[in-house]
């Protein structure tokens, strides 16, 4: 089961303080997994696996490194 | 004043009338103020322009009903659901489970067409995602809480 949760940085800054967000979009899975940028599906599909240890479900995937996502955090908070 | 321009009621009312096939029902859990006026320490700067902005969003399609909640009066839902901020819009189509979904804050500026695209999928019960992502995610064993962070831009 996925829970999700869109946050409006600026709103809530305690929580964005929480989870260092200086740039958005900034994706947080289970509370520790971090993922800058608006990445391509396949990416955040395997962060969202390898965060609950379940990467064997990945099988079949072609799925870029993090650091060749398509594109990185595309605008800070707060500016 | 509206805070959708005319322009952007027409681009909605045509987006609705072709794709919203269900009713979606949006819940906001807000604050109730009496009179304008709400009691100290439970003030909430964008509740009243997330009820307007949802307020008329609903005028633009008859599928589309919105629901007010108190977080502070009517706190069986907001609890069920572990909401524990405001302003939080949630939603459910008609005939479905309440979406997983939990949408904190305003969804002004360009986050007004994530909560557009959200009721559109919802009600018309298809996924945007890709069916290789869907059937990965149906296997998951554990619970996946995912928090995206975003400014109106």
């Amino acid at each position: 089961m996925v829970h999700a949760e869109v946050v409006e940085a600026q709103e809530f800054p305690h929580l964005s303080q929480l989870h260092r967000v200086q740039a958005v979009p900034k994706t947080i899975i289970n509370g520790v997994v971090e993922v800058l940028g608006a990445v391509p599906e396949a990416t955040l599909l395997e962060r969202v696996l390898s965060a609950v240890g379940q990467e064997d479900l990945l099988e079949g995937h072609a799925v870029s490194r993090p650091e060749e996502a398509a594109t990185g955090p595309t605008s800070a908070v707060g500016s | 004043m509206p805070i959708l321009s005319d322009q952007d009621r027409k681009t909605l009312e045509t987006r609705f009338k072709k794709d919203l096939k269900r009713d979606v029902t949006l819940t906001l859990h807000t604050v109730r103020s009496i009179g304008g006026l709400v009691l100290p320490g439970r003030e909430c700067q964008t509740c009243p322009q997330t009820e307007e902005l949802l307020t008329e969003m609903t005028e633009m399609s008859s599928h589309i009903t919105l629901e007010i909640k108190d977080f502070y009066t009517e706190a069986a839902e907001t609890q069920e659901r572990g909401i524990d901020r405001i302003p939080c819009i949630t939603l459910q189509a008609e005939g479905d489970e309440p979406s997983n979904l939990l949408f904190y804050g305003i969804p002004a500026g360009f986050e007004i067409l994530t909560l557009i695209e959200d009721i559109v999928a919802a009600s018309r019960g298809v996924s945007p995602l890709q069916l290789t992502t869907r059937k990965a995610l149906r296997k998951l064993e554990t619970e996946v809480h995912i928090q995206v962070f975003v400014t109106p831009g």
